[in-house]
C-alpha cells in the first residue's frame, strides 16, 4: 500500500515536469504504464492535461484596445517635467551667488575703504576684475547707506546665515548628485 | 531622425530619457498587448483593464531612471503591472471575475474537426477554467498566468515576483493542484462531461 502512495506521489511530480515539457521518454513510459493500472492517477492526468491545454490555448494573447498608444502617450505629455539635476544645480548655485553678495555687501558697508585695500593688495593684478570689485563694493555701499537701517540688519542677517546656508547647500547638491547616480544604476 | 524599430529597448529607454519623451510610443507599442492580457487576466473587465494598463505605462515611463538593463523590459513592466494590480485590489478590497473578455475579443478559435456540440463541451471546459484560475489566491494565479498564458519561465517569474525560483516552482505545482481538485470536485458532481 504504501509502495502504491509513494508510486502516485512520484507520478503526480511526473505530471508536473509533464506541464512544464521537461519530461524524459522513460518517464513518460513510467507515466503511462501507472495510469493504465491506477485510476485516481488516470483521472488526474486527464484533468491535468485538461487544464494545461486550456491554459495554453493561443485566445490567451489579447490587443490591447485601438488607441491605447495615443492615449498613454497623450497623458504622458500631460505629466509636469522635472527639472532635472544640472538644473537644480544651477539654481542652487544662483541661490549661493545672492546670499554671498548679501555677505559681501556687510563686509562693504563696516569697512569700504579695508575691503578696496585687500583688492588692491591681492596678489594677482587682474585691472580689469579689481575695477569690476571696485566698482560693486562702491555701488552697494552707497546703495546699502541709502537704505538705512533695514538694509543693515538685512545684510548682517545674510551674513550670518550664509555659511549655514552654504553647508545646506553644499549637501543637497551631493544628496542629488548621489541620488541621480542610484537611479542611473 | 533614429529609426526606433531598430534600436533595443535599453536604446529607446536612453532615448526617452535623454532626448525624446516620444520615443516612449515604441516601448508602448511593443508592450501594449503583453501588460494588457496580463492585467485583462488579473482585473477580469476590459474597462478596467484598459485604464490600468495605461496606468502602468505611465508608471514605467515616470520610472524609467529605475530600469536596470540587468533584467530584460518585460520582466520590468509585468513587475510593476502585477504588483500595481495587487496593490489596487489591496485598496478596493474588490474581488474577482471571471475572464471572458480576452476570448470573447479574439473570438473563440473552432475546430473545423469538432461537432458543435463537442465545440460547446470544451468552451464550459475553458470557461470553468479560467472562472476557477480566477477563484484562486493572487499567489498561485500570478505565476500561473505568468508561467502558462504568458509563457513566462521560473526564472523570468522568480525575477518578477522577487522570490526564489523554489518558491515560485512551489506555488505554481501547488495553484495547478488547487486547479485541479477543485475541477474534479466539479466533474463528480456531473455538471461537466470531460471527467
Amino acid at each position: 500500500m504504501d509502495s502504491y502512495k509513494t508510486d502516485c506521489t512520484r507520478i503526480d511530480r511526473l505530471f508536473m515536469n509533464h506541464m512544464d515539457g521537461l519530461i524524459t521518454a522513460a518517464e513518460h513510459d513510467e507515466v503511462r504504464s501507472h495510469i493504465a493500472e491506477c485510476a485516481q492517477c488516470s483521472e488526474d492526468f486527464e484533468v491535468y492535461e485538461t487544464i494545461r491545454l486550456t491554459l495554453s490555448a493561443k485566445e490567451h494573447v489579447c490587443s490591447a484596445p485601438e488607441g491605447f498608444e495615443e492615449s498613454v502617450m497623450q497623458k504622458i505629455s500631460q505629466l509636469p517635467r522635472s527639472a532635472g539635476p544640472v538644473v537644480n544645480a544651477a539654481y542652487l548655485l544662483i541661490g549661493m551667488l545672492i546670499i554671498s553678495i548679501g555677505g559681501l555687501g556687510t563686509v562693504f558697508f563696516e569697512d569700504i575703504a579695508g575691503a578696496l585695500r585687500r583688492i588692491d593688495a591681492f596678489p594677482i593684478s587682474l585691472p580689469a576684475l579689481e575695477a569690476l570689485f571696485e566698482n560693486i563694493a562702491i555701488y552697494l555701499s552707497s546703495f546699502i547707506a541709502a537704505m538705512g537701517d533695514i538694509s543693515v540688519s538685512l545684510f548682517e542677517m545674510l551674513a550670518q546665515a550664509q555659511l549655514v546656508l552654504l553647508l545646506i547647500f553644499v549637501l543637497l547638491i551631493t544628496l542629488q548628485f548621489f541620488v541621480y547616480k542610484y537611479d542611473k544604476a | 531622425m533614429k529609426n526606433l524599430h531598430t534600436l533595443s529597448d535599453y536604446e529607446i529607454i536612453r532615448l526617452c530619457i535623454d532626448e525624446d519623451q516620444n520615443a516612449f510610443s515604441e516601448i508602448v507599442s511593443r508592450y501594449k498587448n503583453l501588460v494588457y492580457s496580463i492585467v485583462l487576466k488579473m482585473m477580469g473587465n476590459t474597462e478596467d483593464a484598459n485604464d490600468m494598463a495605461q496606468e502602468i505605462f505611465i508608471k514605467a515611463y515616470t520610472n524609467l531612471a529605475r530600469y536596470s538593463p540587468e533584467y530584460k523590459f518585460s520582466t520590468w513592466i509585468i513587475r510593476i503591472a502585477t504588483n500595481h494590480v495587487i496593490d489596487y485590489r489591496r485598496k478596493k478590497r474588490g474581488e474577482t471575475v471571471p475572464i471572458e473578455e480576452c476570448e470573447a475579443e479574439l473570438g473563440f478559435v473552432q475546430s473545423s474537426e469538432q461537432t458543435p456540440e463537442m465545440q460547446l463541451v470544451k468552451r464550459e471546459e475553458s470557461q470553468t477554467i479560467r472562472d476557477l484560475l480566477s477563484d484562486l489566491p493572487d499567489i498561485y494565479k500570478i505565476p500561473i498566468v505568468l508561467y502558462h498564458q504568458q509563457g513566462l519561465s521560473y526564472q523570468e517569474i522568480s525575477d518578477i515576483i522577487q522570490e526564489p525560483l523554489s518558491k515560485v516552482k512551489n506555488r505554481i505545482f501547488r495553484g495547478r493542484r488547487m486547479l485541479k481538485d477543485s475541477l474534479t470536485r466539479i466533474g463528480r458532481g456531473g455538471s461537466y462531461g470531460f471527467l
